[in-house]
């Protein structure tokens, strides 16, 4: 079996990236848990596809970087998405009580400050 | 013990509010695509049963639940001020962009290149009238072609204007609706939890969010306080508060019911995207009264480095014939942001043009002004770049513009689409229930949020390590 190779790996990766932005559902849980796992695929390829032209010092023709460019298109717009999302969760966990989870400097939230004491919120 | 008409009644009873239940079913049924409409639900209510005090138990009817939830519908009316915004970014820099010839073959780059070319013709043969002339004929061009890019520009302005008017008469009508069932709500108690009369408040509300951002309070009395972000009132308990729309020196400006300027306020909805446009995008091309804009400073460049070289020239070499040059170029002095559209050729002939530069060269001038289409020919009046080069800086500008607002608006549809997707999910499920799912839902985004940046910082380093085509 032949391994793949950089444009290949590019050109499936783009694939996957799209096939998750299609699918993506944020009200879906089961659905953002393949997401992730077809990104974390399409991560792999392109890790791959760096390593081999790195390797090789490969001249990536331009159709890749163009692959390359689209494939970062829809990494932004699922970004996106992905962050509407998880505003509406955050908001939505506070309007039930739950204290506003920690972020450290990444950005990203800590689950265990996430408190399960309740809080009064009255309806706007 | 309840005596036998009273379990009789207390069935027919049941029976009555399994028809009043399936009533409010059928309502669902039929109002499945108003605007505005929520499921309603109807409450049972279990009757006391006391078999010793005769009481025969049965259901009644309770009142009606509006499965809607006002935070969950505000998140939804955010997101869809920002698609308002984005939309009409998209539609009115789109107007803006195709003001532009971006093709070269037309428009002002294309009147410009025959400019620097009739210059350039000019110097081989600096005494040839026919050569005088085409400059002249050339310039006329890149006047004319000015002339009509700002005139373009100027339409679209006053598109933005008129449409930025009917988007304020549009959002007092809809505080005027607003208003109008606050009056019901005080006057008719049921009004607010009436499914029809809710139906068309949150109507207005929705339509409202397209239109501009703004906070909905509902108040213990029913009624709906509306405020734009900075906290001006459009509907207060019975009162409306009307907006207007005004011209001034910055652009267009929004003033609230006492004269305010609440333009600031204004961030986002239909309106908030054609202030922006009317105020940043367009402004900084067309410039206002208290900015040049980049137009104008490019059509100043142009004439004034054209003119300056001329006017420091001679129209001949013979010093018994030479006259000193005289301008090519004219415009409206003293109102910076008017220099495109006044300007003009000076009414001077061919015979008046000064090939010859202040040291006696006899076509010194000519290859002076041709030499302004070389990429070395920066002018400091252009912040250090060419006049072809700033020129298309402004092209590309617009058309970047246009690019973003237009990716911003597919981009907040599919944002839209999911919120409304999420509020589809929590609406009408106990809020309490939901809480146990938050914390999933927040991990599984936070992770694919994680990959996403993986996949972008991989993405990146694989494109530095290919060469630029």
């Amino acid at each position: 079996m032949t391994a793949a190779t950089p444009i290949a790996r590019i050109r499936r990766a783009r694939e996957i990236v799209r096939q998750a932005l299609e699918g993506w559902n944020g009200a879906d849980l089961e659905g953002a848990n393949h997401c992730r796992e077809l990104l974390a695929e399409a991560a792999a390829d392109i890790r791959e596809a760096a390593g081999a032209a790195a390797a090789d010092r490969l001249h990536l023709p331009l159709e890749a970087r163009r692959a390359l460019a689209d494939l970062k298109h829809d990494t932004v717009r699922m970004t996106r998405l992905v962050d509407a999302c998880a505003a509406f969760q955050r908001n939505l966990a506070l309007r039930l009580g739950h204290a506003d989870p920690n972020y450290n400097a990444s950005g990203q939230a800590s689950p265990e400050a996430v408190s399960p004491a309740r809080r009064v919120v009255v309806d706007a | 013990m309840p005596s036998l008409s009273a379990s009789y009644a207390a069935a027919a009873n049941a029976l009555s509010v399994v028809e009043e239940a399936l009533e409010v079913t059928q309502n669902n049924v039929d109002n499945s695509t108003t605007p505005g409409y929520a499921r309603q639900t109807l409450e049972l209510e279990a009757q006391p049963l006391d078999i010793a005090g005769g009481e025969a138990g049965g259901v009644a009817a309770g009142g009606l639940q509006d499965s809607r939830n006002v935070w969950l519908e505000d998140q939804v009316q955010s997101q869809t001020s920002l698609l308002g915004q984005y939309t009409a970014q998209a539609q009115t820099t789109s107007s803006i962009q195709a003001a532009f010839d971006v093709t070269g073959t037309g428009g002002v780059s294309a009147a410009l290149s025959g400019l620097f070319q009739d210059f350039s013709a000019w110097s081989e043969t600096p005494s040839d009238s026919t050569a005088r002339q085409n400059v002249l004929n050339g310039a006329q061009n890149v006047a004319q072609s000015i002339n009509t890019l700002s005139n373009s520009l100027s339409q679209s302005g006053s598109q933005i204007d008129s449409n930025i008017d009917n988007t304020v008469t549009q959002i007092n009508a809809l505080a005027g609706q607003i208003q109008q069932y606050n009056v019901e709500c005080l006057d008719n108690a049921g009004t607010g939890t009436d499914p029809g009369a809710q139906a068309q408040l949150y109507s207005a509300l929705d339509s409202l969010s397209s239109l501009t951002n703004f906070s909905a309070v509902r108040q213990s009395d029913g009624t709906i306080t509306i405020l734009l972000s900075g906290g001006s009132p459009l509907v207060a308990e019975t009162n409306q508060y009307n907006i207007q729309a005004v011209p001034t020196a910055a652009g267009d400006a929004i003033l609230d019911s006492n004269g305010n300027d609440i333009t600031s306020q204004v961030a986002s909805g239909q309106l908030g995207g054609l202030l922006d446009v009317r105020n940043n995008t367009l402004a900084s091309i067309v410039g206002t009264s208290t900015s040049q804009g980049t137009l104008n400073q490019f059509a100043q460049a142009l004439a004034d480095t054209v003119n300056g070289i001329l006017e420091n020239g001679k129209t001949s070499s013979d010093p018994s014939t030479a006259a000193a040059g005289s301008a090519l170029f004219t415009y409206t002095p003293g109102v910076p942001n008017e220099v495109a559209s006044s300007l003009a050729v000076s009414g001077i002939d061919e015979s008046q043009l000064a090939p010859v530069d202040q040291n006696g060269n006899a076509n010194g001038n000519c290859n002076q002004l041709a030499a302004l289409a070389n990429s070395t020919a920066t002018l400091p009046s252009l912040g250090g770049m060419t006049l072809t080069g700033f020129y298309g800086q402004i092209a590309a500008n617009a058309g970047s513009v246009n690019q973003n607002a237009t990716a911003n608006q597919t981009s907040q549809q599919e944002t839209l689409a999911q919120v409304q997707n999420l509020r589809d999910q929590a609406s009408g499920v106990d809020l309490d229930q939901e809480a146990a799912q938050v914390l999933q839902f927040q991990r599984a985004y936070q992770s694919v949020a994680e990959v996403l940046t993986v996949l972008n910082t991989l993405a990146d380093s694989l494109l530095t390590m290919m060469p630029e085509y």
